[in-house]
């Protein structure tokens, strides 16, 4: 009786654990899933502010490419 | 006097004077002469509306008609019609503009492609003050998405005979009588054009559907989900048509599938392991029992191709799962991910051939359905899935080429990004999808000898969609058919090199551009090239250009 009694209590115990193994596994779960939403918009404005950087930086590409057409230009001209 | 090339036609109604003026002057300011326009005044009881259609008329390219009572867009439309004569028509509302060198730019398109019988164009906003806003750069035609979204909208241009052979304009449709028509001429066209110039300019007034919303058109929302239903019942798509319960302009297709046709689930695995929401599970037996437990289609086969690495515990486990619906086919080569595919499909009856990867999760128990109600269109090649990473950000939402090789679009957004213009939440045609999850019908897949052996790791699904986008078939990806994808977010995506060669030269004439992306757009967003093109358009410099081309 008593080893049916310590049994039957381990068994409850184990299922108290499980449950609790769960509800900790739900509650990670639920906050990757907010730092994914995290995460994602931290790769949309990445992807956003790439976009920007090469827009801040067509000037002076431009000015390269001018200065390339120039040089270009004048080596030719002087043969 | 000959027959115009273009025939303009604009239904009128109480137009603001301002605007009004504005539209008529954007016609009058064409590069290209070619044209008629045809105005029909719907009734309008404010005196201004008369007297600038009648000076309007003064110029012998200008025909107006006065209804004698009000009458509706579609009335007045087709009136607009009657009166046309040119070769094509142009659909321009009363309160728009036309970019200075939108006919001239559509001759040149139509001239370089005869066969052309719809044409449309990029467009943006302007508002009462003139200030422009929103531009809308658009993929290349999509006949999957023009069932989700009217994406086409302004400017749209029309074989006049084709127009007529349809009917005009259905006064069931009011409202969206514009998506309508072109639904129906789509159907029949030998072809359809896209130039990704933004030669329209939609004003955004408070009545107006661009700026008003659903509130300034509610009933124009409901038109259209008839208009494509009416559709989908004309052209054979096994689908019911419903309104986005948020976004008023996005639609949604749900199955009404007539048959249950046979699919066989094919299952490439190596039988490994992951963590997936913090348990170690083997991923396949984890994917199969999502399968089988949420999937509410019940005519289907699981085919696993299994590794020798498969143990027969696990084996037993997934046939507890699944039952007799599985089966088991050893591949015991050295790893090639095409022969698997191939090898599973040989093992399999089914009509319509689902290639699943062993480590994703159904979410949408009608997966299977929405699958096959592209799948069993005859022209649709492969049908592909939103997939998710396992945090819930997009791991897959379309494939899009740049410079002729391929990248998952929005790879890593949130899962609640929409996309440029809803492209995630709407259904669009793209050259591929991943074969994470993809169905295809048999028959097509036979006909293109499978997936290719000689792409054992990456690209074999890349290049399985652009053989069938060579046999003519289309490629869609459907956002309401939503997996888990327990690929690991940091997992290299490196590809070799000859890898890259030989997805160029054997596709580079099809893939590069892209036709489902616009030039304007980098991987998927507005890019810089975007930004500098608008200006452009906005500024006199295509003008000039036109005049002295002339």
């Amino acid at each position: 009786m008593g080893a049916e009694g310590n049994q039957s209590t381990l068994l409850a115990e184990l299922e108290e654990s499980r449950r609790e193994v769960d509800r900790l596994r739900a509650l990670l779960v639920a906050k990757d899933e907010e730092l994914g939403e995290a995460r994602g918009r931290v790769t949309q404005l990445e992807a956003s502010s790439l976009r920007l950087a090469h827009l801040v930086a067509l000037p002076l590409r431009l000015v390269g490419r001018l200065l390339h057409v120039a040089r270009t230009g004048l080596s030719k001209l002087r043969g | 006097m000959a027959d115009p090339r273009f025939s303009i036609v604009t239904p009128v109604y109480e137009t603001p004077a301002e605007v009004l003026r504005a539209m008529l002057e954007s016609v009058r300011r064409q590069t290209m002469p070619d044209w008629e326009l045809c105005l029909v005044d719907d009734a309008s009881a404010e005196p201004h509306v008369r007297e600038m259609l009648e000076e309007a008329a003064r110029d012998a390219r200008v025909k107006m008609r006065r209804r004698a009572e009000n009458g509706g867009i579609v009335a007045a439309s087709n009136d607009a019609l009657e009166l046309a004569r040119g070769e094509f028509v142009v659909l321009l509302d009363h309160d728009d503009e036309l970019h200075p060198t939108a006919l001239a730019a559509v001759d040149a398109e139509l001239r370089r492609n005869p066969e052309v019988d719809y044409l449309y164009t990029d467009e943006d906003k302007v508002d009462a003050g003139g200030r422009h806003e929103g531009p809308f750069f658009k993929p290349g035609w999509s006949p999957e998405r023009m069932r989700t979204q009217m994406y086409t909208c302004h400017l749209s241009v029309l074989r006049r005979s084709l127009v007529e052979e349809v009917g005009g304009f259905d006064p069931e449709f009011e409202g969206s009588q514009d998506w309508d028509l072109v639904l129906r001429v789509t159907e029949r066209a030998r072809a359809v054009a896209h130039i990704p110039r933004v030669l329209y300019h939609w004003r955004t007034l408070e009545t107006s559907a661009a700026g008003g919303g659903e509130a300034a058109k509610p009933y124009a929302f409901e038109a259209g989900r008839r208009a494509v239903q009416a559709h989908c019942d004309r052209t054979g798509v096994q689908a019911r048509v419903e309104r986005d319960p948020v976004d008023a302009g996005v639609y949604h297709l749900e199955p009404a599938l007539r048959g249950k046709p046979p699919v066989s689930i094919v299952i490439p695995t190596g039988g490994r392991r992951r963590e997936i929401r913090y348990e170690e599970v083997p991923v396949v037996e984890h994917c199969v029992r999502s399968v089988v437990e949420r999937s509410t289609y019940e005519n289907y086969e699981i085919v696993c191709v299994a590794d020798a690495s498969v143990d027969d515990g696990l084996i037993g486990r997934l046939r507890d799962i699944a039952g007799d619906r599985l089966q088991v086919v050893p591949y015991e080569e050295p790893f090639n991910y095409s022969a698997k595919v191939n090898l599973g499909s040989e093992h399999s009856s089914g009509e319509h051939l689902l290639q699943l990867n062993d480590d994703m999760e159904v979410i949408r128990p009608d997966w299977i359905e929405r699958l096959l109600m592209y799948s069993t269109i005859p022209e649709v090649g492969a049908v592909g899935a939103r997939l998710l990473f396992e945090d819930g950000r997009l791991q897959h939402a379309g494939v899009i080429f740049q410079n002729g090789l391929p990248g998952h679009v929005y790879r890593g957004f949130p899962g609640s990004f929409k996309g440029y213009s809803n492209s995630v939440l709407v259904a669009q045609n793209y050259l591929a999808v991943t074969a994470a999850c993809l169905m295809t019908a048999r028959e097509h897949f036979d006909r293109a000898g499978g997936f290719s052996v000689d792409l054992p790791n990456n690209y074999n699904d890349v290049d399985y969609c652009l053989k069938m986008r060579s046999l003519g078939l289309r490629v869609v990806y459907d956002p309401d058919t939503i997996l888990y994808h327990f690929e690991s977010v940091s997992r290299s995506m490196e590809v070799a090199e000859w890898e890259k060669e030989l997805l160029v030269e054997r596709w580079g004439a099809l893939s590069d551009p892209d036709p489902y992306s616009n030039p304007n757009l980098r991987e998927g967003s507005p890019g810089i090239r975007a930004g500098l093109h608008w200006a452009y358009q906005l500024s006199p410099l295509p003008r000039l250009a036109g005049r002295l081309r002339r």
